[in-house]
């Protein structure tokens, strides 16, 4: 392989690992701010529904919590999969589905962490892609109930893009990166090319002939090298028979 | 209903009350969906109820057909799952104003209505009729759904000089603001739409004793389905059968009669329909139902666009024993 190969080789290795890292980390970031606008908006989205039922849900007026449920869900079609509202033993009081509640939502789990007032997790299955985003329902510091919002992960994602911007820029990026990388693979291997040729007509017996490279690097100076040891040959006796 | 069902299958109806209060409307309708597993919506009553359900019906895509409300909120814009059979507030509106107006020359119309959605339903029915004759309302006033307080709405339309007053709202109230204007000398005309029930309306006049019988051809209440004494149609004298057989102690009146002219148009969908029934059959058969006779003089016309069945009001006035008579303005 030659040298200016092994150099260009080198240089999208160390692109695409670069690349690589960027992208787990752009991911990483995206990820920590969509679960940071979970966990504050939505949150206060749950948290303020939970205030507004409480008193329904200890009465189990569950006509009152559904119209509330619902109502709020038709207001943000947008971002809202599903709510939930489990009384303090988990049974399911009442929920905006119309046809089957999916079966994986039955199986939620009510309990809140010590010093956790919500709890956050991601329910895909079955077509079903959402933050789940659940809160206690409070009587002052009692619980009588449970309440959980589907925030639809396709609104997450949408609201904190990795936008298409960013993938045209890593694009744009690599793509510099390659020519830079092609270029300087040429400067470097290009006077070793020129020291190869040179050598080979050494090698059939032209001293006279002359090679000039100016760098002053090792390139430069194995260049004097051979020029040197050309006209050292050249005096020889023996090299004109 | 046919003895033997339609096709084989007979209907099986799950009534659930949700006492005029909208968020039971919802909750009934969800499980119904949810947990009766319904084929069908029908008969949904009120204005403000039934509008809370327009979302579900759409979004479970199960038709919704018979609704007691003439609100135009239910009807525009179109709705694929949702079917109208009695004609609108809007068309009510319109045939009083038609009246008053056209026929016995009313420059002066005013409005009392409950203040909520059916009582603005009614209210842009009648200020678009006037529209249409470049004229406007001299008052309007409101008040609480459910109260009897109609003293101070009385005394603004008093004042108003109205030739006839559009009244929006439950029969008990409306009654006790015909008497109170009687009372005060101000003897205009008196319209409310269908929804108010007609008999109950009727009773609760005779028993107001401020009402002179003198007066009782000035209170009109347009109709969506004819007298339910009409017996010289088919469709009516069915009913009046039916209803003295399964329900004798009924006196017939115009809610019982519209919701069996409902019962009939979702009977001859499911006959159209044929035996392979679904939702999608049964919508289909709907809105090919085109100048269907189901016996009430008026026919049944749908169309794929045309969700409202029964085009066309009626007019009906107090008689002396506080019943309703049809008349034919002249």
């Amino acid at each position: 392989m030659k040298v200016k190969h092994k150099i260009t080789l080198s240089f999208l290795f160390i692109i695409a690992l670069l690349g690589a890292a960027y992208y787990y980390t752009t991911l990483t970031v995206l990820r920590t701010l969509q679960e940071e606008r979970i966990s504050t908006s939505e949150v206060i989205l749950a948290k303020s529904l939970a205030k507004r039922i409480y008193r329904n849900v200890i009465e189990e007026k569950v006509h009152r919590i559904t119209d509330v449920l619902f109502d709020e869900k038709v207001l943000r079609e947008d971002k809202i999969e599903y709510i939930l509202v489990f009384d303090k033993k988990g049974y399911l009081l009442a929920h905006t589905y119309i046809l089957d509640i999916p079966k994986q939502l039955l199986k939620l789990d009510h309990s809140f962490p010590e010093q956790q007032d919500y709890t956050l997790s991601l329910v895909e299955k079955n077509g079903l892609s959402a933050y789940d985003i659940a809160v206690p329902v409070t009587e002052g510091v009692v619980q009588v109930g449970s309440l959980h919002i589907g925030i639809k992960a396709d609104y997450v994602r949408k609201l904190i893009n990795p936008t298409k911007e960013i993938l045209w820029i890593s694009v744009g990026v690599s793509l510099l990166a390659f020519l830079i990388a092609c270029f300087i693979s040429r400067v470097i291997t290009k006077p070793l090319q020129q020291l190869q040729d040179h050598a080979e007509q050494v090698s059939r017996g032209r001293f006279e002939s002359h090679i000039d490279i100016q760098s002053q690097d090792e390139i430069g100076a194995l260049a004097q090298s051979i020029n040197t040891m050309a006209e050292k040959l050249d005096q020889t006796p023996s090299s004109k028979k | 209903m046919p003895r033997g069902g339609v096709h084989g299958r007979k209907i099986q109806i799950i009534s659930r009350d949700d006492q005029y209060d909208p968020p039971k409307t919802v909750a009934n309708t969800q499980r119904l969906i949810n947990q009766d597993k319904v084929f069908a919506l029908f008969d949904y009553v009120g204005t403000p109820t039934s509008v809370k359900i327009i979302d579900i019906v759409q979004e479970a895509e199960i038709p919704a057909l018979g609704f007691f409300t003439g609100a135009e909120a239910l009807r525009v814009p179109h709705r694929p799952f949702m079917f109208h059979v009695r004609d609108s507030y809007y068309a009510e509106a319109e045939g009083a104003v038609a009246y008053f107006v056209d026929k016995l020359g009313h420059k002066k119309i005013a409005v009392m209505y409950q203040e909520d959605a059916f009582g603005l339903a009614v209210l842009s029915g009648v200020q678009l009729a006037l529209e249409r004759r470049n004229m406007e309302t001299v008052a309007t006033e409101t008040y609480k759904r459910g109260s009897m307080d109609v003293e101070k709405a009385m005394l603004t339309i008093k004042n108003s000089g109205a030739d006839s007053v559009v009244m929006v709202g439950t029969y008990s109230p409306l009654a006790k603001f015909i008497g109170l204007c009687n009372v005060a000398g101000f003897r205009p005309y008196f319209h409310t739409v269908s929804f108010v029930g007609s008999e109950a309306f009727g009773k609760e006049i005779i028993k107001d004793r401020n009402i002179p019988a003198t007066e009782y051809h000035k209170i009109i209440v347009t109709q969506v389905v004819p007298s339910p004494f009409l017996d010289s149609l088919p469709g009516v004298r069915e009913y009046l059968t039916l209803s003295k057989k399964h329900f004798p102690n009924d006196e017939p009146n115009f809610v019982a009669l519209e919701g069996f002219i409902n019962a009939k148009v979702l009977v001859a969908a499911l006959e159209v329909a044929g035996p392979d029934l679904t939702r999608e059959s049964f919508v289909n058969a709907l809105e090919s139902l085109y100048k269907y006779d189901i016996g009430i003089g008026k026919r049944i016309n749908y169309g794929v666009l045309d969700h409202q069945g029964l085009d066309g009001i009626y007019y009906s006035r107090v008689t002396k024993d506080g019943t309703f008579e049809i008349f034919i303005p002249m």
